[in-house]
């Protein structure tokens, strides 16, 4: 076996981990670190996306809107919550909640669980790209602290659409790449098959991508990975969250505005 | 590559992207282009026409092409805000990253007669759903019928429709009447129906 091909098995391991069927999702998280989270509903224009879920929750006794994707952990709920796999809907429902945050001054948490947006026909006739850019200008401006933590695979555009804010947060065997890696196999090579090649060539770890300075943090998880002990990633999820909203927080909403600006304005700048 | 020109006496920011040149993808270097031309339209208070093709984000570049997204989105915010114009040319074809950023962020979404536009590409949709997929799926004429682009134009009537264009959107600013006031954050965005 060659030294790269270990590389690259090693990468797989990573996103085997972050795709683990019994890996903590985002309503784990969420009854663990909140009280009172009220689970709100629809985008107001055409139906209830159940692969993005969201509303006010109760940290440290302050309201905060949370904004998460959802996988499901049966059959039945996997294609409920089409495998974590937004259509425009899911996007217009997370947008509506940061209009709400921002009328209410609530701080936003997301947190970030999808293999990718959705691609099928009817979320290409719904305008599945309008709906994702909407999502990267108004979180871009929203006039709320936003933090972001990727809890298991941050696909594409479809986790940036939920995914743009003031802290990056990874727990650590989460992944977050421009592509799944069978989406860049068939795009680069149209072998689904060179799936391993790819995952290795996208740098798609949270150690990575914390070389890479897109990451403020990696949230540890406890040995063996979240799925192992749920209560103790979300401790560590949690500790994490309330350092980085507090140090948000803190800061005059217009500098958090310029400073969101230039974190996105200096990635790839010569 | 982008630069200032004048369309008919009016002055605007023109971005232009190469689909010879890697299949016009996003990576680092072109979202940085990208945005240094936004932000110079931004600056020197110009309307800005942008003329899309791209296969979408540069895989070869990982996360640093995806977060170009972010970057032409939250630039194209702060032109908007500025109360600036912008006009977006969807030509054959704009895909994946580039139609999920900048390129639908746009006052006015033109494209030209069959380009194909959209977000995943047919290959992806069909390895992913086995869907059959319609006649004419994302065309730019599939894009007016669905309500997601302004108009589909013929490239000889262009100029004619981007010059009426630029004039009843610069012609407040130039003669100085309005001030538009910034449309800054969702819930304002949102009342406008953005």
């Amino acid at each position: 076996m060659t030294q790269a091909s270990a590389a690259a098995l090693a990468t797989w391991a990573q996103v085997e981990l972050a795709r683990h069927p019994d890996r903590p999702y985002a309503l784990d998280y969420i009854h663990a670190l909140f009280s009172d989270f009220f689970e709100l509903h629809g985008d107001r224009l055409f139906g209830d996306d159940h692969a993005i879920i969201g509303g006010p929750a109760i940290l440290d006794g302050r309201t905060v809107m949370v904004v998460a994707q959802q996988k499901g952990r049966n059959t039945a709920e996997r294609a409920m919550r089409n495998f974590g796999m937004a259509n425009p809907e899911g996007y217009r429902k997370a947008l509506r909640l940061v209009g709400q945050a921002e009328k209410f001054g609530f701080p936003v948490v997301a947190l970030v669980d999808t293999p990718a947006a959705f691609p099928g026909a009817g979320a290409e006739e719904r305008g599945i790209a309008w709906a994702i850019a909407d999502n990267l200008l108004a979180f871009s401006q929203a006039r709320v602290p936003i933090v972001s933590l990727v809890i298991g695979e941050g696909g594409s555009g479809g986790a940036l659409g939920i995914g743009v804010g003031d802290r990056l947060l990874m727990m650590e065997h989460s992944i977050y790449s421009v592509a799944p890696p069978e989406t860049c196999a068939s795009i680069l090579w149209r072998d689904i098959s060179r799936k391993l090649e790819a995952a290795e060539a996208l740098k798609l770890t949270a150690r990575d991508l914390q070389r890479l300075g897109l990451v403020d943090e990696i949230v540890p998880e406890p040995p063996g990975g979240a799925h192992t002990d749920y209560g103790a990633a979300a401790d560590a999820a949690g500790a994490a969250l309330r350092r980085h909203l507090g140090a948000v927080e803190a800061l005059p909403i217009d500098q958090l505005l310029e400073e969101r600006y230039l974190r996105y304005r200096k990635i790839g700048a010569s | 590559m982008w630069g200032e020109a004048s369309i008919a006496h009016r002055r605007l920011v023109i971005v232009c992207l190469d689909f010879a040149f890697m299949g016009g993808s996003m990576g680092a270097a072109t979202g940085e282009k990208i945005t240094n031309g936004i932000e110079r339209a931004t600056h020197r208070r110009l309307p800005l026409l942008i003329v899309s093709s791209s296969g979408g984000a540069r895989m070869q570049e990982g996360m640093l092409s995806l977060m170009q997204m972010a970057k032409t989105a939250a630039a194209i915010g702060r032109h908007g805000a500025a109360g600036l114009a912008y006009i977006s040319l969807l030509t054959d074809p704009t895909m994946g990253g580039v139609t999920a950023s900048f390129a639908a962020l746009a006052d006015v979404t033109l494209a030209e007669p069959g380009a194909m536009i959209g977000f995943a590409g047919p290959r992806v949709i069909q390895q992913a759903t086995y869907e059959t997929l319609p006649e004419g799926f994302q065309t730019a004429e599939f894009l007016v019928k669905h309500g997601l682009i302004d108009l589909v134009v013929p490239r000889p009537e262009l100029p004619t429709v981007l010059k009426r264009l630029l004039e009843l959107y610069t012609h407040a600013a130039s003669a100085g009447v309005v001030e538009l006031q910034p449309r800054n954050g969702v819930a304002a965005r949102a009342a406008a129906g953005g």
